[in-house]
């Protein structure tokens, strides 16, 4: 059993809120996407993450975990929990911040999750 | 507990453009031959092209690889019966002369000259039904070709592995001659024993023959029970990753995935005041080939889902452009590189971890490649190129290029590259080849590799071609010696 498999239960509201962040963010000028469109591609994403290579995907796990946890150092809630204008901030501080691999966390989010977007957008 | 068994004249494994072009060849010369691929055997149209169904269904590890560096590379490998050649754009193109004498010389291979290599390539085109486009040209080809006309540049309309029927039968669109659409049906007819969602864990040597395979059935990305397969001979086709990756798990490491080449691309959105966005058309045809080898340009498949995906993040006025796709188009500039690549074995997980180190003149390389494709898309009409460092302005204008002309800078920009090889080189250089010039590993009797891994250099057009033509050559010789 892969890692993901044992802690995909605990890593989808984040992944869900992620997926809310990422494409209300890229969409804010048009209409806001249907919730069901999120929800779709934040299961799309959690199935690509447990695809990939396990020592990656064992890696995109714990910064998951940690992505979500640092929303209490900082806000005292976690990310899932924090409201929208709290979410983008903590998004964008690790998309600026030092660290490589917090930059790399988001970018995957972001290019992944606006291409997975506006491909069920083309398959509907 | 028991394993399944099974036993064969000749193991292939993979089933790419190599492997399926090695296992079509023996079973067509009567060779008991089982052809083993990791992914499953789906149909050609069993996702619409470029698409996310195909990415889930045909792509290593849904297209998610990267190979990790300075600047890191995410790469794509093909993961389905047929290999890459369900997934790419098909495209055929000859290997420049110049460069087949290089590797002769270099590498001490032996009758790999243009003149030598040339019947091979004209049977697989033969075969393959190698043809220009019927359709007409992609509006995005129709901006290139002004593009490059104005400039005075040197462009071709390159041929693609597509069958257009006579009396129309194969439709105005024709039909890519993937691996299933061509080889591997013709294998299967001589004999050849397909095993999809089988993945090769190791071959077992005895002292200087590999005896047998050990392998695990993978259906779905789940590990199912493991099988022995017995042989006399194996070709190992499974790719420029995967090949050394199977020979290092069995204890083979000389001169294995030491010297990983590839070609890097950069790609770039522009925009135009009318519609040149036609996803209808397929990937674009048209190539630049002023620079040629050390540089290509031409036009990306351009959905909307992969503009999307190029202009995601920072990007100004990102909305308007994406309300307007039908006028914006990617661009790419491939390059050849300098660097060199490792591949190893992630402990306990089995994965390859990939290292690939992006030389400060491949980054030069690129920056030119990025100034050539601004010279091109402004000549043709673009009113804008998309930044490909995030965040940075819009360019409008060839002056803005001239900074990033000199050198792009490390990590931060998106290379990607769809070309790997030369992990595993032929030749007769003991100090760096790991196969002799017929693909047969130095110090083994029955192990060969017959894909990409063995092309000594970058080819500087896409491999595909070169790779059949080769292989088709090795199994002549691995014949020859009966």
């Amino acid at each position: 059993m892969k890692i993901y498999d044992l802690l995909a239960p605990r890593l989808a509201p984040v992944i869900g809120a992620l997926m809310d962040t990422v494409v209300t963010g890229e969409l804010a000028e048009g209409e806001p996407p249907a919730d069901e469109d999120v929800a779709g591609t934040a299961e799309t994403m959690s199935e690509r993450i447990r695809m990939m290579p396990q020592f990656m995907g064992a890696g995109m796990v714990g910064l998951t975990a940690a992505f979500d946890l640092y929303g209490l150092l900082r806000t005292g809630r976690r990310f899932r929990k924090q409201r929208p204008e709290q979410r983008r901030a903590q998004l964008a501080q690790w998309k600026h911040g030092p660290v490589g691999l917090g930059r790399s966390f988001v970018d995957f989010y972001e290019k992944m999750g606006i291409f997975v977007y506006y491909s069920r957008m083309e398959e509907e | 507990m028991s394993i399944e068994k099974i036993a064969c004249d000749v193991l292939v494994v993979g089933s790419g453009p190599g492997g399926a072009t090695t296992a079509c060849l023996l079973a067509e010369a009567g060779k008991d031959v089982l052809l083993v691929e990791e992914g499953p055997h789906l149909r050609l149209n069993s996702a619409p092209s470029f698409s996310l169904e195909e990415m889930n269904q045909k792509y290593r590890n849904v297209g998610l690889t990267p190979a990790f560096g300075k600047t890191q590379i995410t790469y794509i490998e093909g993961r389905c019966v047929g290999g890459a050649s369900e997934i790419n754009a098909a495209l055929f193109h000859r290997p420049m002369p110049e460069t087949l004498r290089e590797w002769s010389l270099k590498h001490q291979v032996d009758r790999i000259t243009a003149e030598h290599l040339d019947p091979y390539l004209d049977a697989t085109a033969s075969e393959m039904s190698v043809s220009k486009r019927l359709e007409g040209l992609a509006p995005a080809s129709q901006r290139l070709v002004a593009g490059a006309d104005s400039l005075g540049w040197k462009h071709v309309e390159v041929e693609r592995f597509w069958r257009y029927d006579q009396d129309g039968a194969g439709g105005s669109a024709g039909q890519r001659q993937s691996m299933t659409e061509s080889l591997v049906p013709r294998a299967l007819a001589a004999g050849c024993r397909l095993q999809a969602d089988t993945r090769i864990e190791r071959l077992v040597l005895r002292g200087q023959r590999a005896g047998h395979a050990m392998a695990r059935r993978v259906a779905r990305g789940a590990r199912g029970p493991r099988l022995r397969i017995d042989f006399n001979d194996v070709f190992v086709c499974a790719g420029a990753i995967h090949t050394p990756l199977v020979l290092r798990s069995s204890g083979i490491k000389r001169n294995i995935g030491n010297s990983l080449r590839l070609h890097p691309m950069i790609r770039v959105a522009a925009r135009f005041d009318e519609a040149v966005n036609d996803p209808e058309f397929g990937v674009p045809v048209q190539q630049v080939e002023e620079f040629k080898p050390h540089m290509t340009l031409g036009c990306s498949h351009s959905a909307l889902p992969h503009l999307a995906l190029w202009l995601a993040g920072e990007v100004p006025d990102k909305h308007a452009k994406l309300e307007a796709w039908q006028q914006m188009v990617v661009f790419y500039a491939k390059v050849t590189s300098t660097g060199r690549g490792r591949i190893r074995r992630v402990p306990f997980f089995g994965d390859p971890l990939v290292w690939f180190q992006l030389t400060d003149q491949d980054m030069a390389m690129l920056g030119e490649g990025l100034y050539r494709l601004g010279q091109l898309v402004f000549a043709a009409g673009a009113r804008e190129m998309v930044n490909p460092i995030e965040g940075g302005p819009s360019i409008t204008n060839l002056e803005q290029l001239r900074e990033l002309r000199t050198g792009l800078p490390h990590g931060r920009i998106n290379v990607t590259s769809i070309h790997l090889f030369c992990s595993c080189p032929m030749g007769e250089d003991l100090r760096r080849c790991a196969v002799d010039s017929w693909g047969k590993l130095h110090g083994f009797d029955n192990i060969y590799l017959n894909d990409a891994s063995i092309l000594p250099g970058t080819p500087g057009v896409n491999p595909q071609a070169t790779i059949m033509a080769i292989a088709r050559r090795n199994v002549e010789r691995f014949l020859d010696r009966g």
